[in-house]
């Protein structure tokens, strides 16, 4: 395995040479960058890359800039694979991308090789982001799914990226979610960021049954804390303030929950939500007639 | 590599707390907006529920645990049967006993128990406070006629939060 990658290296190496223009095949810089990464030396071939790229009869040329993007990403692999911030990450991107801007069109191989790479390092922004986003980390995880996108749009205009949108929102909102019910009462900007985040899964799938269900979920959780943690000596003319929230907030959850039921009657949750949310506006009519669904449903489920 | 998705719900029971919460909280305020007799100055301020309402009784037990009626201890019962010597300042009756309420008001006729009930119409066959729907909201009527039998002075404070029978 090891040799197989090695050999491979070295007849990718061989090709970026070859495709350099003589000028800065010239520069010695230049070739002991290729040198070092051929001895998988990552910090020199850098260091000389960085060197050579000074001289302008290098830098002038788009295959010298992907010849640096390349082996950024190769000190990258070797040395920050696991820094989910990795400077020479977004250097080698930054390179790569100006490698296909100076590109003429005709270079139809170099360009396949360029994106490729880019592909290489939006993988590693989508796998980043999906492995570090928790309630501790969710900040930097939004920043590399966005490089990921931005990325993926670049280089493959017209691929569907929806569905990825989707997953990662909803990831998002379970996090937001979470942040927020370990401390209601100081977290509504968490509340305002996960609705947002559902709300962007719902603009481009509006029959998701999560995201639907799960946006009720948010009103229904926040009418139950509104009325749960007012304290008992809450006076009447507050409480009828509270009341009014709590109903308000019950009824915007309605919508959001039925098209869930809608979408997927058999989903025992929804059906138990729905039945929460008539009990909280004191419709224990509506509210038995999905209790009632549900156990039904259990009934069928035991068959 | 995927994201970890999942739905965050909390359970049914919540609605149920949530809605006996608010009752306690309306119970809470009777205690200062209503005048007991004298001879229920002193002991504990006992809150009956008779009928099987358990979020209401465990929520009234939380509230007993942090809160008093004035210098009074709030003990909180789950009464199973109505004794015409018992001494409760507020009795509440859930709506599986309403078969027993002409039983219950004839027992406690002209004790300083305040009779709470939910049930449509119930200030007309002697309940005090009644709680009801409105707009989805739990609200309360007021019979003052029905407080005052029973020797209690109820505050225009109070009067003012009811809502009209219709």
């Amino acid at each position: 395995m090891k040799n197989t990658r090695t050999y491979l290296l070295g007849l990718t190496l061989l090709c970026l040479f070859a495709c350099v223009h003589a000028s800065a095949q010239q520069n010695p810089d230049f070739v002991a960058a290729f040198n070092y990464v051929n001895l998988k030396q990552a910090d020199s071939a850098r260091a000389r890359i960085d060197k050579a790229i000074k001289d302008s009869a290098v830098a002038k040329e788009a295959q010298s800039w992907y010849v640096r993007g390349f082996i950024y990403k190769f000190y990258y692999t070797s040395k920050e694979v696991t820094n989910q911030s990795s400077p020479a990450r977004a250097e080698a991107l930054r390179s790569l991308r100006k490698a296909l801007s100076m590109l003429p069109d005709t270079s139809r191989e170099l360009r396949s090789s360029i994106l490729a790479n880019m592909k290489f390092i939006a993988a590693k922004y989508h796998n980043d982001a999906a492995k570090s986003l928790d309630t501790s980390n969710y900040q930097l995880p939004i920043r590399n799914f966005g490089m990921y996108m931005e990325i993926m749009k670049q280089i493959e205009p017209g691929m569907n990226l929806k569905p990825a949108e989707i997953e990662f929102n909803l990831a998002l909102s379970t996090i937001y979610t979470s942040l927020y019910q370990a401390n209601p009462k100081t977290r509504t900007n968490i509340l305002e960021m996960d609705k947002e985040a559902l709300n962007k899964v719902l603009k481009l799938d509006p029959n998701s049954v999560t995201a639907n269900y799960n946006m009720g979920i948010l009103y229904y959780n926040q009418a139950v804390y509104l009325i749960n943690n007012s304290d008992f000596d809450t006076p009447l003319t507050s409480l009828s303030g509270i009341q009014d929230n709590q109903v308000q907030l019950f009824r915007q959850s309605l919508p959001f929950t039925e098209k869930a039921y809608e979408l997927d009657p058999k989903k025992a949750e929804t059906l138990q939500a729905l039945s929460g949310i008539y009990f909280g506006l004191n419709e224990y009519d509506k509210s038995k007639l999905f209790q009632e669904k549900l156990d039904e449903l259990k009934k069928q489920n035991q068959h | 590599m995927g994201f970890l998705i999942f739905s965050a719900f909390q359970q049914r029971e919540d609605a149920a707390v949530m809605n006996a919460h608010q009752k306690a909280i309306f119970l809470y305020n009777f205690t200062k907006l209503i005048d007991w007799p004298a001879d229920y100055k002193s002991g504990n301020f006992v809150i009956g529920i008779y009928g099987s309402y358990i979020p209401l009784l465990n929520e009234l037990s939380k509230m007993a645990s942090t809160k008093t009626a004035g210098a009074q201890k709030f003990e909180i019962k789950e009464v199973g049967a109505i004794e015409a010597a018992a001494k409760y300042h507020i009795l509440f009756v859930s709506s599986d006993k309403m078969a027993q309420f002409a039983d219950i008001t004839s027992k406690l006729k002209g004790h300083g128990t305040l009779l709470v009930t939910e049930k449509e119409g119930m200030t007309k066959k002697g309940s005090a406070i009644n709680f009801v729907v409105v707009e989805n909201k739990i609200k309360f009527q007021l019979s003052k006629a029905n407080a005052e039998k029973q020797q209690l002075k109820v505050s225009r404070d109070l009067e003012a939060f009811a809502v009209k029978e219709e």
